[in-house]
């Protein structure tokens, strides 16, 4: 008998909770966009806040509301752009692709050092002190703040210097932050060429410290006038211009510091 | 004794300097003057290259309110302006004077005497005289004089404690010119308006508290001296501005404030001579004292050095370096900066060059937190250094300023106690370098 009443009430209580969580779940339904689940199956869901939301869902919940653009997700680039395009409609959209640029070749073995740094091991501490140790002001430290800010595994560290993996590289931007010393930018994947140095310092002190370093020459401004035009003493590149030959300029580069993909 | 909380106490190797007497080094042959000398806005040249200036010629200054003028240290031509490093880690528009020739020309004078001078007046010629916070923060000292509408203040602190192991700049400044220090402090007090004036002086320097009391000038102000010479433990950072308010006044300052806010306005015994020596004299701020120190110095040294020589002029005038001296760092071990080349100048802000050898220059591996809480103990700021390193560490920067670490002075405490040698303090300056640019961003 005992046993046959607490089953009934036992049972009894199950029954009117699972009525009550029943009535709660129809009363507290939240009406999703059917759209947010196959958003955010597109997504690469790195959560790396490029786009400016905080992470991916953010970010589908806004595109979901028109208040960013299917190419705003800088990680996922132009595929994910046009997958995303699909879902909501959006037709005729051209998409340039772009990439994080190091704008230094001097790797730890041609760096020519004034004194040694000890402390913290990080770019951002070692350019608070006599700029590092360094002699050029404006080059590469090579503790690796950006190698460690990239999500997505795009920078190597070869010989003290970073190399970006145009593959992998989604320029969304984070390593433009890390650097202290601004040496990363973006420039359009389309666009092979680069000016690996970052140095106003006149010529013939880049000569006395870097072997690699823009010397402001302006060798590459007179044979390609259309891309290259030296100002504040170095190089400075228009990236938006492709298709034009830079052949010749990084040719007869003096010091190597035009590169090409 | 009243004290602040945390702090050290440490070995202070002050033995070898703190008996001989500050020597005047002869005048260079060729100096470097920063224009920017002082936290705040850098000055502009006033001279061309080519110009010839006296020895006192005002040659930098700015219209900006947080600035201190530069003056030429020596009598010569201008042979150069341009940005050259400065001990501080950064280059700065320098001018380059080489001896000989010079124009002439006389430093400004001033007839009056201290009564007869308005506080106006005394923070006039404070600025024209260039004179910053001699302790080694180089923060204009007319502006610490010109508290805001509406605030009192009653106390004026002169801060004699030199906390730092090594540096004896200050204590040999108190034996020799007591005078003027007493002189400097009645004429900042009269400047901010301060009815009593509190000279702190840690009590390991009992010889210096004795000229102090004893001088002529503290006899002349008779029984109701407003002047009250206060020993104080010997501990380190004694000598830090909030720490001596509690130490001295047991008021404390409030996070991310000024001292002003509680009455008091703190200046070094430096800066109260070489306010004496505005005033009485028109001298403006072009020599200070510095102490030429360490184990890797086979002579230890105080010298009376002209602004803008460089060290390896200092050096030369000593004995020279030990065979295993390995670094040289600028101020002292505690707070000191690490010094990249000796061709750097002497600066406002320079009290001590700490020369080390190889043994005592070693830098430990990093090892992880092991969570014994000696940091927290001994903060003189109350911070907690252990979840403010992991912080910086994880760049979760709204953490950081949430455990304010605007509030560390720098005293390297945590750094010096952590047995896992944790670059502790070294993570928080380059912390607050990083709030102040993403600050700047923002805005």
């Amino acid at each position: 008998m005992v046993i046959l009443i607490s089953i009934l009430v036992l049972g009894l209580i199950g029954f009117i909770f699972a009525a009550l969580l029943g009535l709660a779940a129809g009363y507290f339904k939240i009406e999703e966009d059917p759209r947010l689940a196959t958003i955010l199956a597109i997504l690469p869901g790195s959560n790396c806040g490029a786009c400016g939301s905080a992470g991916c869902h953010d970010f589908a919940e806004k595109l979901i509301k028109g208040e960013v653009l299917v190419s705003g997700c800088l990680a996922g680039g132009e595929e994910v752009a046009h997958k995303l395009a699909q879902v909501m409609g959006t037709e005729g959209l051209v998409i340039h692709k772009r990439l994080a640029t190091i704008h230094c070749g001097a790797n730890e073995k041609v760096r020519t050092k004034r004194s040694n740094y000890s402390g913290i091991g990080t770019c951002a501490a070692a350019n608070l002190i006599d700029d590092g140790g360094l002699n050029c002001k404006y080059g590469c430290l090579g503790y690796g703040d950006c190698f460690c800010a990239c999500p997505f595994d795009a920078i190597r560290m070869v010989d003290g210097l970073p190399v970006i993996d145009p593959e992998k590289c989604t320029a969304c931007g984070k390593c433009v932050v890390a650097c202290p010393r601004a040496i990363i930018s973006l420039r359009p994947y389309a666009n092979p060429v680069w000016v690996a140095c970052n140095s106003r310092d006149p010529g013939p002190v880049v000569r006395k410290i870097c072997p690699v370093g823009c010397i402001a020459c302006k060798i590459c401004e007179k044979l390609v006038p259309e891309v290259f035009k030296v100002t504040n003493n170095l190089a400075v590149m228009d990236y938006t211009k492709t298709g034009i030959n830079c052949d010749p300029a990084i040719e007869k580069c003096p010091t190597k510091c035009i590169l090409k993909l | 004794m009243n004290t602040f909380s945390g702090g050290l106490h440490l070995k202070y190797n002050k033995e070898s300097t703190e008996f001989k007497p500050i020597k005047e080094l002869p005048s260079p042959q060729r100096v470097v003057i920063p224009l920017q000398q002082n936290l705040g806005c850098p000055n502009d040249p006033l001279v061309k290259v080519g110009d010839e200036v006296y020895e006192g010629q005002k040659i930098g200054d700015s219209p900006k309110f947080v600035s201190a003028p530069v003056h030429a240290s020596i009598s010569g031509k201008v042979t150069k302006i341009e940005k050259l490093p400065n001990p501080c880690g950064f280059d700065v528009a320098s001018v380059v004077i080489e001896a000989g020739g010079g124009a002439k020309g006389s430093v400004m004078h001033n007839a009056k005497t201290l009564e007869e001078l308005t506080p106006d007046e005394i923070r006039r010629i404070v600025r024209e005289a260039g004179i910053v916070g001699m302790g080694g923060a180089t923060f204009p000292t007319h502006v610490k004089l010109t508290p805001p509408a509406g605030k009192l203040i009653d106390t004026l602190i002169i801060n004699g404690c030199e906390c730092e192991p090594y540096i004896t700049a200050d204590h040999r400044l108190m034996l020799e010119r007591a005078d003027d220090i007493i002189f400097g402090s009645l004429a900042l007090a009269k400047a901010v308006g301060a009815q009593n004036i509190l000279i702190g002086v840690e009590d390991n320097k009992k010889d210096a508290v004795g000229a102090l009391s004893t001088s002529d000038e503290k006899h002349h102000l008779g029984k109701n001296s407003p002047i009250k010479i206060v020993e104080v433990e010997t501990k380190y950072p004694q000598g830090g501005e909030k720490q001596l308010i509690k130490t001295l006044l047991d008021r404390e300052v409030p996070s991310g404030k000024l001292p002003l806010e509680v009455g008091a306005v703190v200046n070094n015994v430096g800066t109260a001579a070489a306010v004496a020596a505005a005033i009485k004299h028109g001298t403006p701020l072009i020599k200070r004292v510095l102490t030429v120190t360490g184990p890797g110095m086979k002579e230890r040294h105080n010298f009376l050095v002209r602004i803008g020589t460089s060290f390896e002029e200092v050096l030369k005038h000593s004995e020279g370096l030990m065979e295993d001296a390995s670094r040289i760092v600028m101020g002292g071990p505690m707070m000191g900066l690490a010094v990249s080349s000796l061709d750097l100048p002497v600066v406002k802000g320079t009290t001590c060059l700490l020369v080390f050898n190889r043994k005592e220059a070693r830098i430990y591996e990093e090892k992880d937190c092991i969570r014994c809480g000696r940091c927290i103990k001994h903060c003189p700021a109350g911070l907690m250094p252990n979840f403010l390193s992991d912080y910086v560490k994880l760049k979760d920067w709204e953490k950081v300023e949430e455990y304010h670490v605007a509030d560390c002075i720098e005293c390297g405490c945590c750094s010096y106690v952590c047995p896992s040698r944790i670059f502790l303090v070294q993570y928080f300056k380059a912390a607050k370098r990083e709030l102040q640019v993403r600050k700047a961003v923002c805005q």
